[in-house]
């Protein structure tokens, strides 16, 4: 009896071990292999984009160049105004030492990702080294390895940052590949559908037969814009707005939130939608949605709502809504989504002209719907 | 020859040749600059579905287990053995061969699944191990002959026990205990050098050409690290199983002078698990920031990256070893008789204990829903999130070694009343000890709150200071203020049952928190063989989710469990008499 009873117990306390082990956040690891996808023909916002793609991804600069403290806040800090100081410190004595202008700068920071002891910002040094060497590992050597394009996209990234004209050459077809590796173990989607699903394209634009018309037509893309705009419209979306419509709609993040092969994967897919079909005036507008499910989808409400299991999170959560707020304060918050927004999220995220697109009877549909909704 | 005799001049061949194997500036395989090899994934064989990497981890971390078992038991055999020379008591020496009988049944299984572990290794990843063959060549070969030198020494330190118990004897026993220590500490170091260089590889270009001596790539940055923090835990591992054994049989006993046995085995097992167990954080702390020195990318990996959750699950571990060890004692304090006048303090003690545990277990960053952020306005809670950091967390590490240590202390303090006529200055300065030492840990804490993420590790250093001050001063108080002190009875065996089951806890957790700090430090290698030299591109060169490893883990403890059931078995198996038979008969 004793033998069973210490049994027991023991097992209680593996169970309850393990049991802590599956309630921590999990990260699935990456099961695929590493694909690769040429660079070629990439422009200089092109370049630049893949550049802020590799510093926060695949080159793991943000792990330290953050506000923590370990190496100097890359993003943050002034850069116009560090680099020409950094060139010009008595300390340093590297290949750009006293010269000036965006090329000098080039030399700097491709000899800092190369040989980052050639000079270590005060402070930032090994410990005991008096600023001698730096901890930062070399960007084009094993662990990080990058290619000499993807230095070159760094460089052409922090260039731009910096407000200058990059000046880094641009890849050609026999440059290696760009090949991501896991940084956090997340498997990177390898499909441009997944990709398009995962991140909400369809929501916004007319894309895979969403019908939505909240973002420009994507269809045949390719023939009005080159690969490094798309690319760049996808991480950078405020820097070039299309006639008709408004900046600030498209989220700003998915240079952060999307790995480096998906944003290339991405941009090769739309370079090749075709043109859409014509549209004739009958078809205009589609037919009127005839319940709330179906206004929500004419609408692409889930792109940006978690609704229904979508997991978006630019708005705020659809279901039990009602538990929030009113039906009147509903429909308040479609005809004039900035007057008030919710804590936690931002303004200037949901289309204000909901009210003209949708007819009276859609309204009413969709308030009602909304208000039925459960958690 | 006598045997002591064979023994000295094997070492003494061992200590001459070995140079000549391990040191050795160049050989053949050095002389080659070839790179390690580069196999891709279709390199790696599949075998009947077999999923390569959960046998070679099974099988690398139960062989720990069973090692780290079977070092520390000589350990802590010698130990014991030294402490019944020196106190005269026969207990000590009994103990010690009984833990020795059960040595000799793990030491079979021991090398029949480092058997197994090779096999899978040289089976389902070739390359790898043709590489390491080639790094340390010579020192393979040592090894085995060590692990030779280590069963002869072991056979015969057992099987000499009774004939060298007396006398002049008894330290040339002693003395075969000590090169059975030394050969098998020399093993753990071996092994940890091939562990560490895969993490920190040395002596070899960044190609993996092989540039330096087998000496170079033993002594690698991570190295000596692991060996301290692997010989402290062995330590303490060793003392959690064997007090778990003292604890089964005090409850499976009813012979009251038995039990009283068991009481003073579990009592004696849990001081020297606690005492390997309270240097352990710090010997964890010069290991990471050594992680830190060599990449700092590794360092962030584990501490801020996605590894970091897991020390939330290591917090939950420790910290139930903490309390359960403090439980423990604070029971003891019922087996004397002025036990009662120290009791007062244990809620006190309880408070501190529990209070740390519950700041170490607080996640900084949560993971949430856009929803639950918008509730909780923010990411991190706006009172529980400063727990998160790392101030909080060495804050609260530090009070926990401090309070277990003040319950030690208290038991100690219980059966002895010291006489020297400065008892009462003696004991201001231990109050003063822990109130300076423990206003400067919280004083420490709070300034990493307002200084810059790279000075918040430096202020941990004036913490453990504090801790080990306390500690350390209060022994060498003791030592003075207790001698010839007059002592109070203790009533060994006068105990209650739930007290036992606090002594489960300590190997229960400890095995499984060994095997998550084998995932941890196999996963800072990231999709590495030997980080940043040989890629692992195997079909399973991913971390698994803490939810596989968790479950892997707990498969791979109950295996052990079992392993451990099944050699006590046989150790009681063993004075198990026929009935009708006497021990004579079964004699001859």
């Amino acid at each position: 009896m004793t033998f069973l009873r210490v049994i027991g117990f023991s097992l209680v306390m593996l169970l309850g071990f393990m049991g802590v082990s599956h309630l921590l956040p999990q990260v699935e690891p990456d099961l695929s292999e590493p694909i690769e996808v040429s660079t070629d023909g990439l422009d200089m916002p092109g370049m630049i984009a893949l550049g802020e793609s590799l510093f926060t991804g695949k080159g793991t600069c943000t792990l330290c160049h953050n506000g923590m403290g370990r190496a100097p806040d890359l993003l943050e800090m002034d850069l116009a105004a560090t680099f020409p100081s950094r060139l010009n410190d008595g300390r340093y004595t590297g290949v750009s030492a006293g010269k000036e202008g965006a090329k000098a700068i080039e030399g700097y920071i491709l000899e800092s990702m190369k040989d980052p002891s050639a000079f270590v910002v005060s402070g930032f040094g090994k410990k005991g080294t008096n600023d001698t060497e730096s901890p930062m590992p070399t960007a084009d050597k094993a662990p990080i390895e990058l290619t000499v394009v993807e230095m070159n996209a760094v460089v052409a990234f922090l260039q731009d940052r910096a407000e200058l004209e990059p000046t880094v050459p641009l890849p050609s077809a026999e440059d290696a590949p760009v090949a991501e590796e896991p940084v956090e173990t997340i498997a990177a989607l390898t499909d441009p559908v997944d990709i398009i699903d995962e991140y909400g394209c369809a929501a916004c634009h007319n894309l895979n037969d969403s019908g939505a018309d909240i973002g420009p037509e994507l269809g045949g893309i390719g023939s009005r814009l080159s690969r490094a705009l798309v690319m760049e419209s996808i991480i950078d979306p405020n820097a070039v707005i299309a006639d008709g419509y408004d900046a600030d709609f498209m989220p700003a993040d998915f240079g952060e939130q999307m790995q480096l092969t998906e944003l290339l994967l991405l941009t090769d897919y739309l370079m090749a939608l075709p043109e859409p079909a014509a549209v004739s005036e009958d078809d205009e507008g589609g037919p009127e949605a005839t319940t709330g499910l179906e206004v929500v989808e004419n609408y692409g409400c889930s792109g940006c709502h978690d609704l229904n299991d979508s997991k978006a999170d630019i708005g705020p959560k659809l279901n039990g809504i009602a538990n929030r707020m009113s039906a009147d304060e509903i429909k308040a918050a479609i005809l004039d989504p900035e007057a008030v927004i919710a804590d936690g999220f931002e303004g200037g995220m949901m289309p204000d002209d909901f009210g003209d697109e949708m007819t009276d009877g859609e309204m009413a549909l969709l308030v009602e719907y909304l208000t039925n909704l459960t958690e | 020859m006598k045997i002591s005799h064979l023994i000295a001049l094997l070492t003494v061949a061992i200590a001459l040749f070995a140079p000549d194997l391990v040191l050795a500036a160049t050989d053949e395989a050095a002389r080659v600059l070839e790179g390690a090899p580069k196999p891709s994934r279709l390199d790696y064989p599949v075998i009947a579905g077999i999923s390569a990497r959960k046998l070679a981890w099974s099988m690398a971390q139960m062989h720990l287990f069973l090692a780290a078992f079977v070092l520390a038991v000589p350990l802590f055999a010698i130990a014991t053995e030294f402490m019944s020379v020196v106190t005269g008591d026969d207990r000590f020496d009994d103990m010690a061969r009984e833990f020795m009988k059960i040595t000799m049944a793990a030491y079979s299984l021991t090398a029949l699944v480092g058997g197994g572990l090779l096999l899978s290794l040289l089976v389902f990843y070739p390359h790898l191990m043709g590489y390491m063959i080639k790094v340390f060549r010579g020192q393979m070969l040592i090894y085995a002959l060590l692990f030779g030198l280590e069963s002869i020494t072991l056979y015969i330190y057992f099987y000499s026990w009774d004939a060298l118990r007396r006398g002049n004897r008894k330290w040339y026993h002693m003395s075969i205990g000590l090169v059975l220590n030394t050969v098998g500490l020399t093993l753990m170091f071996i092994a940890n050098a091939w562990t560490s260089f895969m993490m920190s590889p040395a002596g070899i270009d960044p190609s993996g050409a092989i540039t330096g001596t087998v000496w170079e790539a033993t002594r690698n940055p991570l190295w000596n690290p692991l060996n301290l923090h692997r010989f402290l835990a062995n330590i303490a591992y060793g003392g959690a199983i064997v007090g778990g054994y003292a604890a089964y049989m005090f409850l499976a006993e009813k012979d009251p002078v038995k039990k009283a046995h068991y009481d003073w085995m579990g009592y004696t097992s849990n001081f020297i698990a606690i005492l390997g167990f309270l240097p352990l954080p710090f010997a964890g702390y010069w290991l990471m920031a050594e992680i830190y020195a060599y990449s700092q990318q590794m360092g962030i990996t584990a501490m801020g990256g996605i590894l970091a959750w897991l020390f939330i699950i290591q917090a939950v571990l420790i910290g139930t070893i903490m309390l359960a060890a403090n439980y423990y004692l604070w029971s003891g304090l019922m087996r004397t008789d002025r036990g009662a006048e120290y009791a007062k303090y244990v809620k006190y003690i309880a408070v501190v204990i529990v209070g740390g545990f519950l700041v170490w277990v607080t996640p900084h960053t949560l993971i949430l829903t856009a929803n639950e952020i918008q509730n909780l306005g923010g990411t991190h809670h706006k009172i529980l999130g400063p727990l998160g950091i790392m101030p909080a967390k060495n804050t609260a590490v530090n009070l926990m070694l401090v309070f277990t240590f003040m319950s030690f202390q208290l038991f100690y303090r219980s059966s002895r009343i010291p006489v020297v006529s400065w008892a009462k200055s003696g004991n201001m300065i231990v109050v003063a000890l822990y109130v300076v030492g423990i206003t400067n840990i919280v004083g420490a804490g709070l300034y990493g709150y307002i200084t810059p993420t790279v000075y918040k590790v430096g202020a941990s250093v004036p913490q453990v200071v504090s801790t080990l001050t306390i500690i350390i001063g209060s022994v060498i108080l003791d030592v003075f203020m207790l001698r010839g002190a007059k002592s109070e009875k203790v009533h060994w065996g006068r105990m209650t049952e739930r007290s036992q089951y606090a002594l489960f806890v300590l190997p229960v957790a400890f095995t499984w928190l060994m095997g998550l700090m084998g995932y941890i430090r196999s996963s800072l290698r990231t999709n590495w063989h030997i980080y940043t030299v040989m890629k692992d591109n195997s079909p399973e060169n991913y971390i698994p989710s803490l939810r596989d490893a968790g479950n892997t883990i707990t498969a791979i403890t109950l295996g052990f469990m079992a392993i451990m059931v099944f050699v006590f078995w046989l150790s009681r198996l063993g004075k198990t008499i026929q009935k009708g038979t006497t021990a004579q008969e079964d004699a001859t």
